[in-house]
């Protein structure tokens, strides 16, 4: 693929991709197994913490996430004013281009050579790393997933488990050719290599980059949230801690944080607690003999504020916890996040990527979903998805980006629904064309049995119906309908049915 | 379903002027005309005490989204909830409104099934109450089927539009129920039986499709029973 | 620190902020005195100050992947000498408040010839690189998920639970709190500023399943955590 797998031309279509991953069984298969364990595992655990309490809980969450979404404001003043007070200095990017150019500034004011970055999505989407390496600094992913990523020239395929879509096998060969590492495919020496590889850069790093699972208002602090403690090397060691955030990631308070530290590792990975939860107010303390002397939070909007608008406010509360990644059948067979096109993908990114850059831009998204609601119910802040992707294929129909003849179409099935005449006729129509298709000879039946009651299938279907028979055959209606059962019991339109 | 619903002492009453619940209209973003629908329905089935809906996937279009489709009118909404409020899935209406005795009615059908857990089932709040009727049913053996939680890939449209992504999915459905060797697939969501029992047939899987009521009504002796499949 | 420098790029506060308020609607309101939505307890609490503390914290501990052992004040100076000779350190770093515990923990090493890194006088967290063990004390711990808590200050560092490949911590019963509603009850009237500059929650060993899923512990952080409870210490 020569374009860039989350940044590809506009319009993007995601059919390709999607038909792309389909022939590859060993990616299909990690995929299903990744996501389907955990989502499993997510409901186990949480059962086992929550019980009966789980909905409840969720529900919690949610109400203290849109809350605070809808005063965004006071809280926001909040926690500028409290992070101010302990020390930090607060920046403000309205778009990715003023975030990227923040970090620039403050990497160039120091004169830094190398920095350590720890997982950020927000970075992911203003593309900050190009940035910082075109002014010359080396910057170092120090998650191990998104190392190997860097390493591969690849790009995140899962918000929380960024390559999922790799296997050891491409790990082994990137290590060869970019570390000069000896081949193994042990993922136990793998993870060797790369721990002693970082400690070099963290000892030498004199920059450090985090992203945020949250900001508390009250007391102007930071959370980060590892499992591999790589965010702690990353801003703990060198002498500067840039922070880059969402204005989305507030909560009002420390004790609001434990509601969301209950949920976010058990809903991302089936953990009770991520291993490293880390809680950052201001630099370093006067009498630390360690620690950043400078810390620096970029608030950055980059459409941000579009979502925070009424209908769709709340996409706002996600926590980035990847569940609905996992519990989504569409992202499970499209070969994982690379078919989305963007940087956030499954159902939280159908639903954020075309209000983030148009949905004439990414028209697939709300489209290629069954409204299944698994996402719905895995989702701990309960941001009802399916009901946005509704809503974004309304917004589709308005802007027309839904084409014209599709739009017809549904308009005279809906003229037609409203009148018992025409819904009448029509079903007769359907009756008959499909019965009559099903006994012709190039409908492609097999026609194997003969009775009455055999049911008569279709294999090749013209048109609209073609995409239907792509991968399935079509019943004929039979010959009987519910409708000529209840007329032949002989009693009037609205009339009763009688006792047994 | 009338029948099931007759024999239990039921009046049923299907107003002929029922057309659709506007459901497909809804989810594909035309919602101006999935208001007139609605409104249609509101009208046809004014005065009825409950409404009982085979499929869980209209039953959920009624709850979920008919009030929120009249959020601009007050009285429009008041009617809508009041639908909502007296509209049921079969099994849901059993189960949780009649609390029906199934061990009692003495229903008996010979046979192993699985069942497919539709996914609108989620929306009106359903677990897994129709396995446990399937339970209750004498000489019924149930067969658990894998990744029960999964969703066939059916989406209405979505199974057209995106057929390669549809048809991926509904082919791990087929596998999980040809790996339970049921001779029958309990799934009462006539949307999702399209697709799965099309996918069997495409796949070479031998399998019959029947909805919970019609189940019942073979298993009381309402209905001939119909035999297709293993 | 070069901590002067102005960052001319980007929106200011008021300009940014009054995006903020458009998308809320209310583009020339002042942002009004909001109060946090309560959290109700019989939803959240996972436990509570009546559970046995010291007994769900060791069996959450365990289940996260440390090594767990209970012990006594009285019993203290064996089971930690044990620990230590178990582990056989060359080098270790100490991040053990002032008093008779870090005194304890010193001589433990002293008396298996393990030698105790001054890493205050070495830069903080550079000179744990060369360490083989960090050996804390907690600023807390929490019962419910088994986490122990580590905090930056003068004499700890947020090296000694991060960079040694093995890290031991002295639990005593009193700083466990129930429940992390309870960790995070940040007292009214305090400032910022008066919290340390990094609070830490560590639930087990540093871990991966980046590749292929497989786990793997002792990426970046410890391999090994290990955690000895002292019963009837406050």
């Amino acid at each position: 693929m020569t374009e860039h797998p989350l940044h590809p031309r506009l319009p993007f279509d995601m059919k390709p991709r999607a038909a792309l991953a389909a022939e590859d069984a060993l990616l299909q298969q990690f995929i299903f197994t990744a996501t389907h364990e955990k989502d499993r595992g997510r409901v186990r655990v949480c059962q086992r913490a929550f019980g009966e309490r789980y909905d409840a809980l969720r529900g919690l969450a949610g109400a203290i996430k849109q809350h605070t979404l809808d005063h965004l404001d006071s809280y926001l003043e909040r926690f500028i004013d409290r992070a101010e007070a302990a020390g930090a200095r607060v920046h403000f990017a309205a778009d990715a281009e003023q975030a990227n150019a923040i970090g620039a500034r403050i990497a160039e004011a120091h004169g830094c050579r190398l920095c350590v970055k720890s997982k950020s999505m927000v970075t992911e989407e203003t593309g900050l790393v190009p940035v910082l390496e075109r002014l010359g600094v080396e910057v170092v992913e120090t998650d191990l997933g998104e190392f190997i990523i860097q390493l591969d020239h690849d790009a995140p395929s899962h918000i929380v488990t960024p390559m999922i879509h790799k296997d050891r096998r491409s790990v082994a060969r990137a290590f060869v050719r970019e570390l000069g590492a000896e081949y193994t495919e042990d993922p136990e020496r793998l993870t060797r290599i790369a721990r002693e590889h970082m400690r070099t850069k963290y000892r030498r790093a004199d920059l450090g980059i985090s992203g945020a699972n949250f900001l508390v208002a009250e007391t102007g602090s930071i959370v980060l949230c590892t499992n591999e403690g790589n965010a702690d090397f990353s801003v703990s060691g060198p002498p500067v801690h840039v922070v880059f955030a969402g204005i989305e990631k507030v909560v009002p308070a420390l004790r609001h944080l434990a509601v969301f530290l209950k949920l976010l590792a058990r809903s991302a990975t089936a953990q009770e607690q991520t291993v490293y939860t880390t809680i950052i107010t201001g630099p370093r303390r006067p009498a630390d003999h360690d620690g950043p002397g400078e810390v620096h939070v970029v608030l950055v909007d980059n459409g941000r504020t579009e979502i925070l608008r009424a209908p769709t406010r709340e996409l706002l509360r996600c926590i980035r916890c990847g569940a609905c990644l996992n519990a989504c059948p569409v992202y499970r067979k499209v070969g994982g996040g690379h078919a989305y096109g963007a940087v956030y993908s499954g159902p939280i990114g159908a639903v954020i990527t075309p209000l983030f850059k148009g949905i004439e831009n990414y028209p697939d998204l709300p489209r290629a979903s069954s409204l299944c609601g698994a996402c719905f119910e895995a989702c701990p802040v309960k941001i009802d998805l399916p009901r946005q992707l509704v809503w974004l294929r309304r917004e589709s129909v308005e802007q027309k980006v839904t084409r014209w003849r599709e739009r017809l179409m549904y308009r005279l099935w809906a003229a037609t629904l409203e009148r018992p005449w025409a819904f009448g006729l029509a079903r007769f129509l359907q009756r008959w064309l499909l019965r009559w298709r099903a006994r012709s000879r190039d409908s492609g039946s097999q026609g194997q049995r003969e009775s009455p009651l055999d049911p008569r299938w279709m294999t090749a279907l013209p048109g609209p119906g073609r995409g239907w028979t792509e991968c399935r055959d079509l019943l004929a209606p039979p010959s009987g309908t519910f409708r000529k059962w209840w007329r032949s019991r002989g009693r009037g339109a609205e009339s009763k049915g009688g006792g047994p | 379903m009338v029948k099931v619903l007759e024999f239990l002492g039921h009046e049923v009453v299907f107003p002929r002027r029922q057309t659709c619940c506007g459901q497909p209209m809804y989810n594909n973003g035309f919602h101006g005309e999935a208001r007139a629908l609605a409104r249609r329905m509101i009208d046809v089935f004014e005065g009825h005490e409950t409404v009982v809906t085979p499929s869980a996937s209209c039953a959920a279009m009624v709850r979920k989204h008919y009030a929120e489709l009249f959020a601009g009118s007050d009285t429009e909404r008041r009617r809508a909830e009041q639908l909502a409020a007296r509209t049921f899935e079969f099994v849901e209406l059993l189960t949780k409104v009649l609390e029906v005795d199934f061990r009692a009615l003495g229903a008996r059908w010979p046979g192993s099934a699985t069942y497919h857990y539709s996914c609108h089932s989620r929306d009106i709040g359903l677990t897994d109450e129709t396995i446990r009727l399937l339970s209750r049913i004498d000489g019924l053996e149930y067969r658990p089927l894998e990744r029960l939680e999964q969703c066939c890939g059916f989406g209405g449209t979505f199974a057209i539009n995106y057929p390669r992504i549809s048809g991926e999915i509904v082919r791990d459905k087929v596998a999980c129920i040809a790996k339970t060797g049921a001779g029958t697939v309990i799934c009462s969501d006539a949307g999702c039986a399209l697709n799965i029992a099309g996918a069997c047939h495409r796949l070479g899987v031998d399998v019959a499709f029947k909805s919970a009521a019609e189940l019942l009504a073979e298993g009381l002796g309402l209905l001939a029973r119909v035999e297709r499949g293993a | 620190m070069s901590g002067e420098f102005s960052v001319s790029v980007g929106l200011d506060r008021q300009a940014f902020m009054a995006r903020v308020r458009a998308a809320l609607g209310r583009p020339d309101s002042p942002p009004a005195a909001v109060s946090p939505p309560d959290i109700d307890e019989s939803v959240a609490r996972l436990a509570g100050p009546r559970d046995d503390l010291v007994a769900l914290f060791c069996q959450r501990a365990q289940a996260a992947g440390m090594v767990v052992h209970a012990t006594t004040s009285a019993t203290l100076r064996v089971d930690l000498a044990a620990a230590l000779e178990a582990l056989a350190p060359r080098a270790a770093c100490v991040s053990v408040a002032e008093g008779s515990l870090r005194e304890t923990v010193l001589e433990g090493l002293r008396r298996i010839g393990c030698g105790a890194i001054d890493w205050r006088a070495k830069g903080g967290l550079e000179a744990h690189y060369d360490a083989d063990l960090g050996v804390t004390d907690v600023w807390a711990a929490v019962a419910e998920s088994g986490s122990l808590v580590l905090a930056s200050d003068a004499v700890h560092s947020r090296g000694t639970f991060l960079v040694p490949p093995v890290h031991l911590a002295l639990v005593p019963a009193g700083a466990i709190a129930a429940d992390l509603l309870d960790l995070l009850a940040f007292p009214e009237g305090r400032t910022p500023a008066e919290l340390p500059a990094a609070v830490v929650l560590v639930t087990g060993p540093s871990k991966t399943a980046d590749i292929e899923g497989i786990l793997i512990t002792g990426v970046h952080g410890p391999r090994e955590v290990h955690v000895l409870v002292i019963r009837d210490a406050v």
